[in-house]
């Protein structure tokens, strides 16, 4: 009795550090964004100005999940306003012939496995949500990093994730080659420990 | 010449009208020529964004209509079939299948809105698909009808952030005109058949509805695409030859095309809160 008792209070460090962290995602502190190639001349920089998710991760069990959905209306490239022209850029982009924001109000990303490094999330991969297509994606995470939010005092991850994908896997096709097909995503996050 | 390919006037007017050109003359002495319109189309499909259905999104719904209009023109033409109901039954055809069109869009809003957007939108292609079938039998007035609805939903569209469906407007718009162009120099007519006007009634409507639903078409924009068909099946220019017909009636039916394109290019200058 005596030794199962000692042996079950050796083992609470360990189910305790066993025990997945979860993570909400702080959406103003998040940011999805892209690149692409335009004409072969330079790179346009656009960013997804609202999205929503959640992480979490065990250290010891080396396990992980994520899910990131994206508002698709809230694209910004810096060209909202349309001046003389019959359309500006973002709203293009809005349309049918790229997001198709009407039809497909949102874009995601859903996690099926976490690989991790020597102590935290090194990539995930998962499913990419576009257009209602769903591909195969990895998210190699550049930095991952988990501190203390100054403010409330809770736990608080954040880092930023990166991935590549064809925008033609997804239907969206218009003016390939001259806007670019392959759109390089960086996603910079944060959330709080819930 | 792959630069050649990728370059959207080629896309949307120099290839498709070369295809309702060759396709027009090779097929003029048959009941079928007016399949250069569905051609011509779909020549601009595959050169923009390439024919496929997965997903099976608002606009490839649209493209698969829009695909399998003239076969089942051709279906109907060679069938000899005749009723007096068949053009409104194929109108209220093309109005329900609107609805499932648009259906994933609709489904994202409130009931009420729901019903005015969905409704709407279908009476109005029910309504320019009739109006289409109604110049069925003349060449002439379906050509012209072609050319101005095209123009108007093609140019509409690229003010109204849908670049694509300017594309398929000017394609409708030139393989128009280059049935129009045959009967020129044929000085005679090219009669058109549901195989023809079932197309051009159901292109025309739905990518001018989608350019409303998707894009930012407004709906007075739409109502103004109404009198195109209207003014090409009027006895305008009735005791003219055929040749000076098609130019008169081609013309005219450009210029109300113009409202369409105004209203759009206002709403650019106004737009909504």
């Amino acid at each position: 009795m005596k030794r199962r008792l000692a042996l079950t209070l050796a083992a609470l460090p360990l189910i305790a550090a066993a025990a997945p962290e979860n993570f909400t995602l702080d959406p103003t502190h998040t940011y999805p964004s892209f690149t692409v190639e335009h004409w072969g001349l330079s790179m346009m920089h656009g960013r997804f100005d609202k999205s929503s998710g959640k992480f979490s991760f065990d250290r010891a069990a080396k396990t992980g999940s994520t899910e990131l959905t994206i508002d698709t209306a809230s694209i910004t490239t810096g060209d909202n306003v349309k001046g003389n022209r019959p359309q500006s850029r973002d709203d293009h982009l809005r349309s049918g012939d790229f997001f198709n924001v009407k039809e497909f109000p949102t874009m995601s990303f859903k996690s099926t496995k976490v690989n991790f490094g020597a102590e935290l999330p090194a990539s995930v991969e998962g499913n990419l949500t576009l257009l209602g297509v769903t591909k195969p994606m990895t998210l190699t995470f550049e930095r991952f990093k988990c501190g203390q939010n100054p403010f409330n005092k809770k736990d608080r991850c954040g880092g930023n994730a990166v991935g590549k994908f064809k925008r033609s896997d997804f239907g969206m096709k218009y003016a390939i080659p001259g806007v670019g097909d392959e759109i390089a995503l960086n996603i910079e996050f944060e959330g709080d420990k819930d | 010449m792959q630069a050649l390919l990728d370059d959207p006037m080629v896309q949307a007017g120099v290839a498709p009208f070369l295809v309702a050109l060759v396709l027009g003359r090779t097929l003029a002495s048959t009941r079928l020529a007016w399949l250069a319109i569905g051609a011509a189309v779909a020549v601009a499909f595959a050169m923009s964004t390439g024919i496929g259905f997965t997903p099976l999104s608002a606009s490839r719904k649209i493209m698969l209509l829009v695909l399998l209009a003239p076969l089942l023109g051709v279906a109907i033409d060679l069938s000899s079939l005749t009723h007096r109901l068949l053009a409104p039954a194929l109108a209220l055809l093309s109005g329900l299948a609107t609805l499932w069109v648009f259906q994933s869009v609709l489904a994202q809003r409130e009931a009420a809105d729901a019903w005015i957007l969905g409704g709407g939108v279908a009476l109005f292609v029910a309504v320019l698909v009739h109006l289409c079938l109604r110049l069925r039998d003349d060449g002439v007035a379906a050509g012209a009808a072609t050319v101005g609805l095209g123009l108007a939903v093609g140019v509409a569209a690229i003010l109204s952030a849908s670049l694509g469906n300017m594309m398929n407007g000017i394609a409708l718009a030139v393989a128009g005109a280059a049935l129009m162009l045959l009967q020129l120099l044929r000085g005679s007519a090219l009669v058109p058949g549901f195989t023809g006007m079932l197309t051009v009634g159901v292109a025309a409507a739905l990518f001018a509805a989608a350019t409303f639903v998707l894009a930012e078409l407004r709906w007075h924009a739409l109502l103004a695409l109404l009198p195109v068909p209207l003014v090409a099946a009027a006895p305008l220019y009735a005791n003219r030859s055929p040749r000076v017909r098609v130019v008169l009636l081609g013309l005219t039916c450009v210029l109300v095309a113009v409202p369409t394109i105004l209203a759009a290019w206002l709403a650019t200058r106004f737009p909504a809160s």
